[in-house]
């Protein structure tokens, strides 16, 4: 009874262990090697174009064609309702606000998490297959420097401009809605530059630095904590993936709260 | 050859992202921090629910500025808003100098033509605007506020209650107007009065008498219908036809008869009418002398015949003198 009682308590401690305590581990080797970014040849500026080119120009046909038609669906959505009570204009608000605020930077994070984190995970999951890492190790060089930086930058020069990229189709993908459902073009216009101002589009992309850095760190994490196998890169590259989606939910509702309270 | 359309592609997406990036925040109000925006606030002294900063402030419908700061003046316990206009939308302050100075002065000069700021619904949803119109009329006395120095970097307009304020407040008096009236007492008396009129209504007399008019409601009836059928419509027209020769006639004798009297000459033959009378009348005075004397004559015959008849020898002898008859 007693052996089974420590038993559950070991299991319940190595749980928290794996989920929590090795996280801020790795989260803290990561910060701790910050400094070696600056040293002579510390960012490996290949690597951050390649990462770029991945996370970044490849996504962008996919994010804006999300958007457009994410933008569009809420258009129709919300002009069904609201010409009930003749408030067709009002399709702009919801549209613009939804966009600006949730939907770009929210789909733009998601579009990252299946592009980015899972390749991250599988790419140093495979790495860790083949020694590659122990041999960086062995070589002097940091492998969460060496690793983690130029994904990390990359993911936060990228999503900020996918998620404007984002914003603009959907506000397009709105408006093709509200011009096709009788509202004029220019009156569509002028109500988007009126209601919508400059700061809630920047809190929108500022969102997305936060899920950048999420969405790299759980995506190296999960690879740098994948089993040496085959079998454990794909299960790491899946746990990328849930914990980004997850961990960019969570983030997004905090930061939702946080920006109730100046008033977006 | 990988890396060249590598590097094509970042370069593509960074230069996109970033021109999206400038231009949504240009077109989102950016710009509005360069612009020279001018000041202005106005105290409301009912709720202003519904509105907030960022708020439309229009002149006449034209968005010219939005709220920058609410706040509540606890001295005069009234609600303290400020507005940013931007001066570009006046466009004779635009092309004389653009300066606000300027557009100071033409201020004052509306305020005293009666510009005012109301607060005023923006649709169905409880949101609300500031509009700037002429509310009062030109030359109405402005509530100078005591706490201007507060705010003396910005101008003031003077603000005049919204219409649902008036409503309300109509509404209001109506109530107590409505509040004061005796309900009770009047449906007492309108109780009484129903009995009353229940009672009169089952007076025997009552209904005889309305016996009576039915009675004679069906006789008009009957005689209606009698004189419809007299009276129909062919018949009635040649009545109306004849109705109308006869008139006829009798409007040319009456012009006819017009003409005969202006051709009688009526007041020159009245006047020897008249004078012919006189003449008869003075005439009958003569004829009455000489009947008189004639009478007079006649009776002096008579008695002479009288005596005549008593005494015939008297035409020969003479009268006898009335001593010697006795």
């Amino acid at each position: 009874m007693a052996d089974s009682t420590n038993k559950g308590i070991g299991r319940f401690l190595e749980t928290i262990g794996a989920n929590i305590v090795d996280p801020l581990i790795f989260l803290g080797g990561v910060v701790a090697n910050f400094p070696a970014l600056f040293r002579k040849r510390g960012l490996r500026k290949r690597e951050l174009l390649y990462y770029l080119d991945l996370c970044g120009a490849k996504s962008v046909p996919v994010v804006a064609l999300i958007c457009f038609l994410m933008g569009a669906v809420l258009g129709i959505q919300a002009m069904l309702q609201m010409r009930k009570v003749g408030t067709d204009i009002f399709v702009v608000d919801l549209v613009g606000f939804a966009v600006l605020k949730e939907f770009g930077p929210l789909m733009a994070a998601m579009i990252a998490t299946g592009r980015a984190a899972s390749a991250f995970a599988a790419e140093i999951g495979t790495m860790k297959v083949n020694d590659e890492i122990n041999a960086l190790e062995t070589m002097g060089i940091p492998p969460l420097a060496y690793l983690v930086y130029p994904k990390l930058l990359a993911m936060l020069i990228a999503m900020p401009l996918l998620t404007v990229i984002g914003d603009v189709a959907g506000i397009a993908g709105g408006m093709l809605v509200g011009v096709s459902m009788e509202i004029p073009l220019a009156a569509y216009w002028s109500r988007t530059v009126t209601v919508l101002d400059f700061i809630t589009f920047l809190l929108g992309i500022g969102k997305t630095l936060c899920f950048a850095v999420l969405i790299t760190l759980a995506g190296c994490f999960c690879g740098f904590k994948s089993p040496p196998d085959a079998q454990g890169v794909g299960r790491g590259a899946t746990s990328a993936v849930v914990a980004s989606i997850f961990l960019v939910v969570v983030a997004d509702a905090i930061i939702t709260l946080l920006y109730s309270f100046i008033g977006y | 050859m990988n890396e060249r359309q590598q590097n094509l592609r970042i370069g593509i997406f960074t230069a996109a992202g970033l021109l999206l990036l400038l231009a949504g925040l240009f077109c989102l109000g950016l710009s509005d921090l360069f612009a020279d925006k001018i000041q202005l606030f106005t105290y409301f002294s009912e709720s202003v629910q519904g509105l907030s900063v960022g708020s439309s402030v229009k002149y006449r419908g034209v968005p010219v500025g939005s709220v920058s700061k609410l706040s509540i003046d606890m001295d005069s316990k009234k609600v303290l808003v400020t507005m940013e206009i931007d001066p570009a939308h006046f466009h004779r302050t635009r092309i004389r100098t653009g300066i606000s100075g300027t557009f100071d002065n033409m201020l004052q000069k509306e305020i005293k033509n009666g510009l005012r700021c109301r607060l005023e619904f923006a649709g169905i949803t409880g949101m609300k605007f500031i509009e700037l119109d002429y509310f009062a009329h030109p030359d109405a006395p402005i509530n100078l506020l005591e706490h201007y120095a507060l705010v003396r970097e910005a101008e003031y307009i003077p603000s005049v209650p919204s219409t649902i304020k008036d409503l309300t407040a109509t509404l209001s008096g109506a109530l107590d107007r409505l509040g004061k009236i005796r309900f009770e007492d009047i449906a007492g008396e309108l109780e009484r009065s129903l009995s009353k009129l229940s009672d009169l209504l089952s007076d025997p007399a009552i209904s005889s008498a309305i016996n009576r008019i039915n009675e004679a409601a069906e006789h008009l009836e009957a005689g209606s219908g009698t004189i419809l059928r007299v009276l129909d419509e062919n018949r009635l027209n040649r009545l109306l036809n004849t109705l109308e020769k006869d008139l006829d006639v009798l409007n040319n004798l009456g012009e006819q008869l017009t003409r005969t009297t202006q051709e009688m000459k009526l007041p020159e033959t009245t006047s020897a009418f008249r004078k012919g009378l006189t003449e008869l009348s003075e005439g009958r005075e003569s004829l009455d002398d000489t009947l008189s004397k004639l009478n007079q004559t006649l009776e002096s015959i008579k008695i002479l015949t009288d005596y005549l008849s008593t005494d015939p020898s008297s035409i020969i002898k003479g009268k006898k003198n009335p001593a010697n008859r006795k």
